[in-house]
């Protein structure tokens, strides 16, 4: 059984349709990459599944559930994770402090939150930066602290707002590392990027949006290859490339 | 938390030891002030500083605890501490059904909501004469007992304001380090993460402002009950609500010490500002100069006096 399936998404906003008509299934175990270009609709498909938003029409099914408008806290105690894309750290509490408050959902008190919080920041390479205030993180270390506090609330997906954003090269190594390390777990991740080389290296399927419509989905290696996700966002200089 | 509890308690033992040493019923009254104004500092601070929901109508909690706790006394004088306990239920209950309404506006909207339900409750309370007596207040008839002690002379209210005080002080500062307190601080720092780790921001909130209201409520009912008198002016106003903002914004709003330091400064500057010869020319002029310290400290210690005594303490260190 799939862990999240997407029945004909549509969002409207006024006259304008951000996302129409998306559908997807997301197996157990498996990492699907959400890719096209800006404004196609990708972070509006997230705040839909994740309860930020109400879909104008369609379902959302998580682990056999309807789940379609039901609130973030809740999606997020039955599993479902997520990151921003824009990131959102507490900033006056410690690196350590966000990761425990992440915790404590699933913790009955600080001291086993804490307890947690330890475990979450070394697997996150974030140990070294316990104690920096939030806000005064580099733009790298954040990225990682957002990955690092929806991994604390012990997600069964994760959905992933482009977490290389800004990054610098060997810092996406590093991040591709740690999304393999999570799925080697078990997590189901969706994750939204624009770094290819990341996609290529961690999605076992890509589904591509464009104008808020899926025009291409399937392997990785089949996708890079479709004309029309060719021409509407990777360009003719990355399939020459390639 | 360990230092917070030790350096409460020895200072709370102190006062208790030494301030019947020198007091007299000028001190006295201004002690108990400060105590007063602590309590409602921490109250608002719980709201406005630890979840980051600012009310500029806290004196409606204050109002309900404070009426409730003289209606009380006056009809059965029950003892002081399950009275002032059902104040700041009362106060509590009242906040339930503001929340409600009024936690779906954000920012400076709920700001402005939390101001307009304070003034309805100020225009009930002036019109509503068989309850509150309206604009003529209500004087305290009986001698009230706290655990079966009578209360009624300054030393017995400073010595109940000092125990309230640090109660509350103990309390707050468990409270910020439990689950509860965190999910406060979550929520102020940002309310679409604390949602993505499973915290449901209104039921924060909501709690937030029970527990504030019901400090104030306490507060509020401890404040009647020590004037002998209560009537809207005193109790409703937005003047109340504004001077707990101070209080709090002055030390340092989300700290525990903050409310404590910044009603010790703010209230006997007032004292002292009310009692210079050239300022008592005219009886409002102080209020002049303590709205300009205010902005000093606004303008130049955002984290207010807290942030100030850290800075001087850093400054040291780096010299030794």
């Amino acid at each position: 059984m799939a862990i999240l399936k997407v029945e004909n998404l549509v969002k409207r906003f006024g006259g304008l349709a951000a996302v129409n008509g998306v559908s997807f299934e997301v197996g157990r175990g498996e990492i699907l990459a959400l890719i096209g270009p800006n404004g196609a609709g990708k972070t509006t498909c997230f705040n839909m599944i994740a309860g930020y938003m109400p879909p104008t029409e369609g379902k959302v099914i998580f682990d056999g559930k309807d789940v379609t408008g039901q609130k973030p806290y809740t999606l997020n105690k039955h599993g479902l994770a997520r990151t921003f894309q824009v990131v959102k750290p507490l900033a006056r509490l410690s690196v350590f402090d966000n990761v425990m408050v992440a915790c404590l959902s699933k913790s009955r008190n600080i001291t086993e939150a804490r307890g947690k919080a330890i475990g979450v920041l070394e697997r996150t390479g974030l140990a070294s930066l316990r104690d920096t205030l939030a806000g005064s993180l580099s733009i790298g270390h954040l990225k990682r602290l957002e990955v690092a506090r929806a991994l604390a609330t012990r997600p069964a997906l994760l959905l992933m707002d482009e977490p290389m954003g800004g990054l610098t090269p060997p810092e996406v190594d590093r991040a591709i590392e740690l999304i393999h390390d999570i799925n080697r777990d078990g997590v189901s991740i969706v994750i939204i990027e624009h770094i290819m080389k990341a996609v290529m290296a961690v999605a076992h399927s890509i589904v591509v949006l464009q104008n808020g419509e899926p025009i291409a989905r399937g392997k990785p290696e089949a996708v890079v290859r479709d004309d029309r996700v060719i021409r509407a966002y990777l360009g003719e200089g990355y399939a020459a490339g390639r | 938390m360990k230092t917070t509890f030790i350096s409460t308690t020895v200072t709370a033992a102190l006062l208790a030891i030494f301030v019947p040493m020198v007091a007299n019923l000028h001190t006295y009254s201004i002690v108990i002030t400060v105590l007063i104004w602590i309590m409602f500092g921490l109250s608002w601070n719980l709201l406005g500083g630890y979840t980051g929901q600012v009310s500029f109508g806290h004196a409606m909690f204050l109002g309900v605890g404070a009426y409730a706790s003289m209606l009380i006394v006056n009809a059965v004088n029950l003892d002081m501490a399950l009275t002032l306990l059902i104040g700041g239920l009362l106060a509590g209950l009242v906040s339930l059904a503001v929340g409600f309404l009024i936690f779906r506006l954000k920012g400076p909207y709920f700001a402005l909501g939390t101001l307009a339900f304070a003034e309805i409750i100020h225009i009930v309370a002036r019109n509503m004469k068989g309850v509150t007596n309206g604009g003529e207040g209500i004087m305290l008839m009986n001698r009230p007992t706290f655990l079966g002690i009578q209360v009624f002379n300054k030393t017995e209210y400073f010595y109940l304001a000092l125990l309230l005080a640090t109660l509350t002080i103990l309390f707050c500062a468990c409270l910020i380090r439990s689950k509860t307190g965190y999910s406060f601080i979550a929520v102020r720092e940002d309310q679409d993460s604390a949602e993505a780790m499973g915290m449901n921001s209104t039921v924060v909130k909501s709690r937030a402002l029970f527990v504030s209201a019901f400090l104030a409520g306490v507060a509020g009912g401890f404040y009647g009950l020590y004037n002998k008198f209560i009537d809207p002016e005193m109790t409703l106003t937005v003047h109340m609500s504004v001077e707990m903002i101070f209080v709090t914004v002055i030390g340092g709003i989300g700290t525990i010490a903050g409310p404590v330091i910044g009603s010790a400064v703010l209230i006997s500057l007032q004292e002292y500002l009310k009692s210079l010869d050239f300022l008592q020319a005219f009886p409002s002029l102080y209020l002049i100069v303590y709205g300009l310290l205010i902005m000093l400290v606004i303008v130049y210690l955002p984290g207010g006096l807290v942030e100030g005594l850290r800075k001087i303490r850093a400054r040291v260190k780096k010299e030794s």
